[in-house]
């Protein structure tokens, strides 16, 4: 963490509309300056304005044009706030001019050669010459951001005169020590009134700025437009739960079979008490066996995830490493869990063995040996658990499998992304016909994203009585975009190209052209048919609706869908949507490099499947499902382990009956009902309980999809299933094997 | 009926076969109540088991009626074996955690008996034997005469037509084992084939032939006349 973390703060920004709120983590230019002049309390703070999240950044160290993904721009208190380590150059200076920029040391090194000699390099920044001021080490790993290039802010054309809008900005402050952060945070609401204030009683809607501490971002809730995506604490919850009740599974198998076990060490006992052992000795004698197992199962479980954790680092996509846990505190939490865990096993075994009568223990008679209720409770947790960590599983996966699936309402097969440039624009209208007369493409649109994660927001304000605004999403696009993406028009006609840009109409106070979604439409209470030709005012500027499109998903599946606009605005476009033919796809992409190469030959051909850059949104799910799965097939197996090890117990204090039935005859399917009725009972009652998790679960988890798969019995059917064949199988096998035993060499006379 | 020719049992251990039987030549008529004794380590129990489709580890021939053990399979042998014959242990081997009731219906459940015969069957065994007020006892709460009694039903429910009995009343007083061999004789008179191992002379005086073993091998075999 750098130095001072916690005197660190992020700004974090909310939009209130008559009630409807949305959260942003971008702020505008002027904050941070405007704080830093006017409350004392402020140590410094600086701006970050990332790129990325608008466009990729050519960059050429002099062997052509590199299309780079990971840059920002920030002010000359950067390294001031944050004391990320520089290889070369001074924190004060090394963003405090124009046209200076800042690489890692791996992103040197990959231009350069080497971190040193980068320095004072000459870099091409989209055309424009940038001094290497500076390297610095490479972002750490627990870091909330990342950048491979950061530019000094100044260099940028909205760096030059900070502005109280547009919020496209990362704000940070680092406040003096001892600082109350409440009374900061009123302040910071007075200079808000101060310089907004007018504007937002005229617009009616209010803005927030509050504070997170950075410590918090990596960690925290998603909110829209984080740097790098967060990691959900609550799947660290889940699944740090889960291993607990994996060790939990393992406990009870010990303390199931060392209880069953506790009546044929009887002798054993019996003998050492003869020979003067106390209660007391004899207890820590027992507890002293299951601790030393236990610390030799810790100590190969370490062993173990020396060769793992690179692989399963690499499934669950963190970054993991053995560091974390060989050092003083988590030795200390081994040491701790070997104690806690060997106790608690061995402690009720103990109890029982140390406490034995020698008269009484031989009389036990009982078929599962004393404390078998204990023990029959126990086997039903364990089932209950790995039942439910199937079943949770299967649903997992039917809801990836779905969201996979489902139709998002435009069509993304056979549609690719290539990446466009503001820089392009003189030369976009020529490559589209090129590449649709090359007969590679039958669509082409410009846009501002991907379909599949649209960010813009606006506020829409449709007028007349009984209206209030709320916010809308708006999508910067041209006239073809409802034909790219096979649109569904309910009501109006599509843009043309004779409709106006959003740009030009603000230039020339006209009205734009819009295209609403039925969200939308329904938002202001009116019918597809009906809405068509209102005026509405979109994000400051009068608009018409010309048509309204079925709704379609333009984010994460985790909302309901929110009102869209569309609108030409090919100025603000960041991709080229190109939907190609079906058949030959290299072939078809090959077409469309050569007419990208006559036109922008600097500039890289990049594309994307949109289906592929679907599947990835929900990589996080993805990783979830994975790790479920492992951690049930893990469970299942303990169980199944602990189910074998009490079968065959069961088996061995019950071969004499075994013997007088196989006499009686009984057949080996006799046999084996007789063992596995006992146990097939504790199954059902444990695949009720699970039934009843799984279903707490589904509503639980599927809770935070807008979208979810309809609910199906198959999760639980095929859950159920599974385990019932693995435990007959396990009991199946045991009991075949005393069966096999000749009865004649069991009964002996006694 | 039955008829064991050249039967041979043997341990191999290192460079030795030890015999436990060797040589048995038997030749067994339906309706007959045969005493096989001899001391300890003789091979009664032995011969028991083989008789009783229990151990199939031999050499030599075991012919029921005319058809050959060894050449049956398994599934012809468990179905013998369940349809001819009844056996009786000397430890009684009852199932502890069943009732006196339930563990005369076990052989009943394996042959696929119908509940309302099963029902009629087990009542008459119980009234024949005087122990239907003890139906619902567990064996631990009755004598080692009556344990043996239920042992008895027990083999007999599936009407065999082979009693085989490893000493019956080893465990049992004078009292009670007179008791036990009276039924065997009124089993015997009912038709049923017995054969009995054991050490006491007065329970061979019940049977009709008398067979001495020593060292695995007959040595004497005679019939008894009753008067």
């Amino acid at each position: 963490m750098y130095a001072d973390y916690d005197r660190i703060y992020k700004f974090n920004q909310e939009f209130v509309s008559q009630g409807e709120s949305q959260l942003v983590s971008s702020t505008p230019s002027s904050l941070i300056p405007t704080l830093i002049e006017e409350i004392p309390e402020v140590e410094t703070g600086t701006l970050v304005f990332d790129i990325s999240i608008f466009s990729s950044v050519l960059i050429d160290a002099g062997e052509g044009n590199q299309e780079e993904q990971s840059f920002a721009y920030a002010d000359e208190n950067y390294f001031k706030v944050f004391d990320f380590k520089l290889l070369s150059g001074s924190p004060e200076q090394v963003l405090a001019e124009p046209n200076q920029i800042v690489l890692t040391r791996s992103t040197a090194e990959r231009y350069f050669g080497d971190a040193g000699s980068a320095s004072g390099k000459i870099l091409k920044v989209e055309g424009t010459d940038f001094t290497v001021s500076g390297v610095m080490e490479d972002f750490p790993s627990n870091s909330h951001m990342e950048f491979d290039f950061i530019a000094s802010f100044k260099s940028h054309r909205h760096g030059i005169e900070p502005e109280w809008s547009p919020s496209n900005y990362y704000t940070y402050v680092k406040l003096k020590p001892g600082t109350d952060v409440v009374a900061f945070q009123a302040k910071v609401e007075q200079i808000k009134e101060k310089y907004l204030g007018k504007d937002l009683a005229e617009y009616g809607y209010k803005t927030a700025f509050f504070l997170q501490p950075v410590s918090q971002i990596h960690l925290g809730d998603q909110s829209l437009g984080s740097i790098k995506p967060g990691t959900d604490i609550r799947y660290l919850y889940i699944f740090g739960i889960v291993a607990l009740l994996l060790i939990a599974i393992g406990i009870i198998n010990y303390v199931n079979l060392a209880t069953a076990e506790a009546t044929e060490r009887n002798k054993e006992v019996g003998l050492r008490k003869a020979m003067g052992a106390g209660r007391g000795q004899l207890f820590g004698q027992f507890v002293s066996e299951s601790m030393l197992l236990t610390f030799g199962a810790t100590v190969l479980s370490v062993l173990c995830l020396y060769l793992i954790l690179p692989k399963f680092s690499s499934i669950g996509g963190v970054p993991l490493s053995m560091d974390s846990l060989m050092n003083p505190i988590g030795i200390g939490f081994m040491v701790g869990l070997i104690a806690i865990v060997g106790l608690l096993a061995g402690m009720y075994p103990s109890l029982i063995l140390s406490g034995m009568e020698p008269i009484k223990a031989l009389a036990i008679k009982t078929k599962m040996g004393g404390g078998a209720w204990v023990r029959k409770s126990l086997v039903v947790f364990q089932f209950f658990v790995s039942i439910g960590l199937l079943i949770a599983t299967f649903i997992v996966k039917s809801q990836l499998d779905y969201m996979q699936n489902v139709s998002l309402g435009y069509d993304r097969e056979q549609v690719v992304a290539l990446t466009y440039h503001y820089n392009m624009r003189n030369v976009a209208e020529t490559m589209k016909s090129e590449m649709l007369r090359s007969g590679a493409a039958t669509s082409i649109a410009l846009a501002g994203d991907m379909p599949i994660h649209i960010k813009a927001g606006y506020k829409i304000f449709p007028g007349g009585d009984n209206q209030r605004e709320f916010m809308i999403t708006g999508y910067s696009t041209d006239e073809d975009i409802v034909k790219t993406l096979n649109l569904a028009i309910l009501a109006g006609t599509d843009l043309n190209e004779n409709d106006i840009s959003r740009a030009e109409a603000n230039e020339s106070k006209a009205i734009v052209p819009i295209i609403l979604n039925e969200s939308a439409i329904k938002e202001m209470g009116w019918e597809p048919e009906e809405a068509i030709g209102k005026i509405v005012n979109f994000g400051f500027s009068d608009a018409r609706i010309k048509a309204v499109v079925s709704d379609f998903y333009f984010n994460s599946m985790h909302e309901n869908i929110g009102p869209l606009g569309i609108f030409k605005d090919q100025g603000n476009a960041n991709v080229m949507l190109v939907k190609i033919p079906s058949g030959n796809p290299s072939a078809t992409l090959a077409s469309l490099e050569e007419v990208w190469k006559n036109f922008v030959p600097e500039r890289p051909f990049n594309y994307r499947f949109i289906d592929q850059e679907y599947a990835q949104l929900y990589r996080s799910e993805e990783r979830v499902g994975v790790i479920f799965t492992l951690f049930s097939g893990i469970a299942v197996f303990i169980a199944c382990m602990g189910l074998f090890g009490l079968v065959s117990y069961v088996a061995l204090r019950r071969t004499r009956e075994i013997s007088i039935r196989k006499v009686l005859g009984a057949t080996q399917k006799d046999i084996v009902s007789v063992l596995a009725s006992d146990f097939f009972k504790l199954l059902l009652v444990a695949s009720v309980l699970a039934i009843g998790f799984g279903l707490w679960f589904s509503d639980t988890w599927l809770q935070s999809f807008a979208n979810k798969v309809e609910f199906s019995p198959m999760p639980y059917i095929l859950a159920i299933m599974l385990v019932l064949l693995l435990a007959g199988l396990t009991i199946g096998y045991r009991s075949w094997k005393v069966f096999r035993l000749n009865p004649a060499k069991t009964l002996k006379s006694e | 009926m039955i008829e064991l020719k050249n039967l041979d049992k043997y341990i191999e251990s290192r460079f030795q076969r030890v015999f436990i039987l060797k040589g048995i030549d038997l030749t067994i008529n339906e309706g007959e109540f045969i005493t096989l004794m001899g001391p300890s380590g003789a091979g009664k129990s032995t011969l028991l088991n083989i008789l009783g489709l229990l151990d199939e580890d031999y050499a030599g021939e075991y012919l029921f009626g005319d058809r050959s053990i060894k050449s049956m399979k398994d599934r012809e042998r468990a179905a013998l074996h369940k349809s001819e014959f009844g056996y009786i242990f000397q430890a009684y081997h009852l199932i502890d955690e069943l009732t006196v009731y339930e563990n005369i219906e076990t052989p009943l459940l394996y042959r696929k008996v119908s509940s309302s015969e099963r029902k009629s069957i087990i009542a008459d065994l119980l009234d024949r034997f005087n122990m239907v007020a003890k139906k619902d006892l567990f064996p631990a709460q009755l004598s080692g005469g009556q344990q043996q009694l239920v042992g008895i039903a027990r083999a007999v429910a599936g009407k065999p037509r082979v009693l085989l009995a490893d000493e019956p009343t080893g465990n049992l007083h004078s009292g009670q084992a007179r008791e036990i061999m009276e039924v065997f004789q009124e089993l015997h008179r009912e038709g049923t084939t017995i054969i009995q191992a054991t050490h006491a002379r007065e329970n061979a005086d019940y049977g009709t032939r008398l067979i001495d073993m020593l060292d695995g091998k007959i040595e004497k075999d005679e019939a008894i006349i009753h008067v």
